[in-house]
């Protein structure tokens, strides 16, 4: 019935000039990275991130399929990756440059820690209100918080811990693409336009130094972003530029705001078709990046402006 | 500072209990070390509601007073519990509290800002800076008994916009240039003293009042500090002519409440939602 569903959905988002989705994965096993390809590989057709613009004018055909990974744990190179690469399917892995090179987990692993040792959440420490402060002010919180406590440690796990930059290039070796995902995870809209700028500047100059090749993707931490910020991005070298608003690619969408569907290791596949078909009819999923459904009025705006 | 030279007295005024964003000012003026003696207000203004209500007709007219009050009555006072509990999650007031417990600050106590006894005790404080942390329009002889400057952070582009309540102006009409946070000298009129800094937060979708009233607050208390540093060695602000007439705003009425809520208190307006547009 859900497999019915879903090709009735298919054909009307593809009448609806819809080419395709991007999806957003964070940390898979090996197991779970083969559910996520077959149950995608039944309806789309996955692309790599350079066949996007040639994509994106063309909506006729089988329906494409961009799967990409933020943030650059060590699963993904040791985990995802290889099956990935043997079942022949190419993916855009988004690293953390800042997270690559000091290995420190990234502030939201250093927060699921300091709640499992606190056992409870504190007032003015809830993710949501964290999610709304500037970098500083949040490391500074989490930092109050943690102290006098020995906090439970993950760092060891690799859904935790950071790919090595030998693991990137062995990455991109093998036909992986190689985008930027900021310098510190910081949510680039609650920090002065000059930090932002900084970030995204910074963390597309250090995966061209790391890689040898120039960085032409960027994906904000958090989904959270300003047009202004997405032109930095492309004035950086960035072609593709992606968000986390979960609706299907349009053949209107501009390359330096795509949307993505995000999705876990714990979908099943039903669910993910679940998930799919519903991002077909934009305003159904919320936003993972805590603006909800405005991105709704967003893509409407954009749509009347673009006309 | 050279080792010879008397270090600054700052002296902050406040009204009333310290909210969120005044502790936050509070405590970085002490981690600056400018270690602030407080003059604290027991109330907002001089008792005596009927000139004050005179001022308001004076100036709104009957009617835009009749919807100032209502709209007080009817949204100010639930809206002002709701904005004092998301400020106190993002200031993180428990730590702010705690922190003003044991802060030992020292404290003069005034009837109110305007009073004569303010004044007094600057004279004997010998303040070279005022800060002005809170509190309603500061009278002349309170404002110039500092020996340097009087200075107030205005929320709000002061070359546009003038007046309390300014970001929740720039949603309701659209005006994302009146947004943001302006460091300025105090003098006779309101927000029109010389600009030592002004700057706006990002505006993005989803961002409502209270997001960029922190935001605009962090920024501004950085560059404050920035400032006082300047001014104690002996840094003279030019005053730049504003390009335009700056728009005045006071309190909201009750139409000016019902599109601020309306609008989601900023996350459904178009000056948050358009900067996600044109690339």
């Amino acid at each position: 019935m859900l497999t019915g569903l879903a090709s009735a959905v298919l054909g009307l988002v593809r009448r609806a000039r819809s080419c395709g989705v991007i999806i957003n994965e964070h940390t898979l096993t090996q197991g779970e990275t083969r559910r996520h390809v077959e149950a995608l590989g039944r309806h789309f057709e996955f692309i790599h991130p350079h066949e996007l613009p040639s994509r994106l004018p063309n909506a006729s055909g089988r329906p494409f399929c961009l799967l990409t990974f933020d943030d650059g744990k060590k699963s993904n190179a040791t985990q995802s990756a290889p099956e990935l690469y043997r079942m022949g399917i190419p993916a855009l892995f988004f690293v953390t440059t800042g997270f690559l090179d000091n290995g420190e987990p990234l502030w939201f692993d250093r927060y699921a820690a300091l709640i499992e040792t606190l056992g409870y959440v504190p007032r003015g420490l809830e993710r949501e209100t964290l999610k709304r402060l500037p970098f500083g002010v949040l490391a500074g919180r989490l930092e109050q918080f943690s102290r006098g406590h020995s906090l439970i440690s993950r760092s060891d796990s690799e859904d935790v811990a950071p790919m090595s930059w030998d693991e990137v290039r062995r990455l991109n070796q093998l036909g992986f693409a190689i985008g930027a995902h900021g310098v510190r995870h910081a949510i680039l809209t609650r920090e002065t336009r000059e930090v932002a700028v900084a970030e995204i500047v910074e963390s597309m100059r250090r995966v061209s130094a790391e890689t040898g090749a120039v960085c032409r993707a960027f994906a904000f931490p958090n989904g959270n972003y300003t047009a202004e910020l997405a032109q930095h991005a492309v004035k950086a070298g960035a072609r593709v530029v992606v968000t986390t608003e979960p609706a299907w690619v349009k053949s209107y969408d501009s390359l330096c705001r795509l949307p993505r569907i995000q999705l876990f290791g714990s979908n099943s596949a039903s669910r993910i078709m679940a998930k799919i078909a519903l991002a077909a009819a934009e305003g159904v999923l919320a936003n993972p990046d805590g603006t909800g459904r405005s991105y709704f009025f967003v893509r409407r705006m954009s749509r009347r402006f673009k006309s | 500072m050279s080792a010879d030279q008397k270090p600054l007295t700052v002296v902050a005024l406040l009204a009333g209990p310290p909210g969120p964003a005044e502790l936050w000012t509070l405590r970085r003026l002490a981690a600056a070390g400018f270690s602030p003696r407080v003059v604290q207000a027991r109330r907002l203004r001089k008792p005596g509601t009927l000139k004050h209500l005179q001022r308001i007709i004076a100036r709104q007219g009957v009617l835009g007073a009749i919807s100032r009050i209502l709209g007080s009555l009817l949204f100010g006072r639930c809206e002002e519990v709701h904005r004092m509990k998301e400020l106190g999650r993002l200031f993180g007031i428990a730590d702010l509290t705690l922190w003003w417990e044991s802060s030992g600050l020292p404290t003069e106590s005034v009837p109110y800002l305007n009073h004569p006894d303010t004044a007094r005790v600057l004279c004997r404080l010998q303040a070279d800076l005022l800060v002005r942390v809170s509190g309603g329009v500061l009278g002349k002889e309170v404002f110039s008994a500092a020996r340097i400057a009087a200075l107030n952070i205005h929320h709000g582009v002061a070359s546009r916009i003038r007046g309390m309540w300014s970001i929740p102006w720039g949603i309701i009409e659209g005006r994302p240039d009146w947004i943001g946070a302006t460091v300025h000298i105090i003098d006779d009129g309101i927000d029109t003293g010389p600009v030592l800094w002004c700057g706006s937060p990002q505006l993005a979708a989803g961002d409502t009042g209270v997001d960029l009233f922190f935001r605009a607050h962090v920024e501004a208390v950085e560059a404050l500090v920035v400032c006082i540093r300047q001014l104690a060695t002996g840094w003279q602000p030019v005053q730049e002519a504003f390009r335009c007439n700056p728009d005045y705003r006071s309190a909201p009425g009750v139409l000016a409440w019902m599109k601020y809520l309306a609008l989601a208190r900023g996350a459904r307006a178009r000056v948050t939602l358009e900067r996600s547009l044109r690339c």
